[in-house]
């Protein structure tokens, strides 16, 4: 028999981590193949590096919860193969992110290139002001960088995206930049609802006809 | 049991090697009895013509000592490799593109990381015969080239036929002749295979086809996996094997018979999920545990549980969804 469970359970080191969020967002994971999308994604589910993870194929997904300013959010985290032609189809997932995590790998001047293309992809396809979240994965490989911290800063500010450099493989701001990016979604979440609450109601029809 | 399957995959830590066990031994006796069939109809000829009793037995599953040269034959593979002698040897020795060689050997260390022999640091590492055969098959096909998928395709195949050259030419019958345009730029056919299952479903399990709708829960992105890597990774080695056993024989209709008995099997599981996240973490959920484990009354139920599945009826709906996908651009 097939038992529930596993993925909605609390992730180790959050034990506050909760069942029924007050937030629940969409977040994907896209950019080039092998710049570490899914060892981030490790990282932060078990707080280790694991180098022996296999080449993702089509979509895959899980859930992380989280604690932030006293608020439980819940993190449906959608992980993509980053192969050109798999493109089209995690397009189709666009439109039903609330948040996309645009990641580079600093020791790769083409995967940094490439960017420009994905930003081109969301645009396109994402709800107007989904965030985005650019990511200069493997920080800890600083003997092989091809990519300039300020050149990821001038494009994350060219086209108003968060900008983070990390490292899955040592930890360095994986958790600090999921933090300030769920804070960035729940900023967008309230803009959202104000201005619905803002938006003028259409106008009641009369009722009847011999008014 | 091993930590190490026969393969060279390692069991996960949870691994419940005790039911393995109880499964195992009955399933041994099942294999005995298969082997001596098999031995009796090739006779020592190592030939076979395609006929109604080599479909029934394929469906029983193929013993493990004659599944390579099986394949070999009845995908036509056999005959391809015969009349194209050294024709492998020469795309490896041909001039390279550059950028597909590197697509490549980005995969190389990300291809089976948990199966002792595709570690860099086996003997022999079967990392360059998988490295051989893609780069061969690149070049041989190149409207296709590389797609990621291929990397565990090609490796299922090396670890069976123990063979770079065969593992090329069924590469070849499946993506060639077999499956209908998945790995192409444009994954037309996987695309439209993914709507195909979505309109079986629809006529066959239409509460789960309802579900899916009512949430907005695209197929692409619970079955996507399915189609692409063939169930490798997704239900275990065993029962892979068996699938594709039929597969070579009978073609690409049977990836639906698989999604179509594991959906309707777990029907009321399914059922359950009440938002988004939940019917995503169910089609993870229901290719695990004994239903799939236990690979010869699961090869059973496929060819019984989704009712009859007629090669037509797929053919019009690969041609509807076919249309639908292109005008939708």
């Amino acid at each position: 028999a097939v038992t529930a469970g596993g993925a909605g359970a609390a992730p180790r080191g959050c034990p506050n981590a909760p069942l029924d969020p007050d937030h629940l967002y969409n977040v994907l994971f896209v950019g080039d193949s092998h710049v570490g999308k899914t060892s981030f994604l490790y990282r932060l589910h078990a707080d280790t590096f694991n180098p022996h993870l296999a080449a993702t194929v089509g979509l895959d997904y899980q859930i992380k919860n989280l604690v932030v300013d006293n608020k439980r959010f819940a993190l449906r985290l959608w992980d993509s193969a980053g192969q050109e032609r798999y493109r089209s189809m995690t397009k189709q997932f666009f439109r039903k992110a609330d948040g996309v995590v645009l990641m580079y790998d600093i020791t790769s001047a083409y995967s940094f290139s490439d960017v420009r293309y994905w930003l081109s992809c969301i645009q396109e396809a994402a709800e107007d002001g989904v965030a985005i979240l650019l990511l200069g994965n493997k920080t800890d490989c600083a003997d092989e960088r091809q990519v300039p911290t300020k050149e990821g800063e001038c494009l994350a500010k060219e086209h108003q995206l968060m900008f983070y450099e990390c490292s899955a493989a040592s930890g360095h701001n994986v958790f600090e930049s999921m933090v300030s990016f769920i804070r960035l979604l729940k900023v967008r979440e309230d803009e959202l609802k104000s201005k619905a609450e803002e938006a003028p109601k259409p106008p009641q029809k009369k009722k009847g006809c011999c008014w | 049991f091993c930590r190490v399957d026969p393969y060279g995959f390692e069991r996960p830590e949870d691994f419940d090697y005790a039911s393995y066990e109880a499964f195992f031994s009955r399933y041994l006796v099942v294999l005995t009895r298969r082997a001596i069939k098999w031995s009796k109809l090739l006779k020592g000829n190592n030939r076979i013509q395609k006929s109604l009793k080599v479909k029934r037995y394929i469906r029983k599953g193929i013993p493990n000592e004659h599944r390579a040269l099986i394949w070999m034959i009845v995908s036509g593979a056999q005959t391809n490799m015969e009349q194209n002698p050294g024709y492998y040897h020469r795309l490896l020795e041909g001039e390279k593109n550059d950028k597909l060689l590197e697509a490549i050997k980005t995969d190389m260390n990300r291809t089976f990381p948990d199966n002792v022999k595709f570690r860099k640091t086996a003997d022999p590492c079967l990392q360059h015969a998988l490295y051989n055969v893609l780069v061969a098959y690149g070049h041989h096909n190149k409207a296709v080239g590389y797609c990621q998928g291929m990397n565990f395709i090609a490796g299922y195949l090396i670890l069976i036929t123990k063979n770079e050259e065969e593992s090329f030419w069924l590469l070849d019958a499946l993506i060639g002749r077999i499956l209908p345009d998945y790995y192409s730029p444009a994954m037309l056919g996987l695309k439209t295979d993914q709507e195909v299952l979505g309109e079986l479903v629809k006529m066959k399990v239409p509460a789960v086809a309802e579900l899916m709708e009512r949430h907005g829960v695209m197929w692409t992105l619970v079955v996507s996996r399915w189609f692409i890597c063939l169930f490798i990774d997704i239900l275990p080695v065993e029962t892979v094997l068996r699938i594709w056993d039929c597969l070579f024989y009978e073609g690409s209709k049977i990836i639906f018979r698989v999604a179509l008995t594991l959906i309707k099997q777990h029907q009321a599981f399914i059922l359950e999920a009440t938002n988004f996240p939940d019917i995503c973490d169910k089609f993870k959920q229901i290719t695990k545990g004994t239903f799939v484990t236990e690979c010869h009354s699961f090869m059973q139920k496929i060819f019984t549980d989704p009712g009859s599945l007629s090669m037509a009826t797929i053919n019009k709906l690969r041609e509807t969804c076919r249309e639908k996908l292109l005008s939708q651009g």
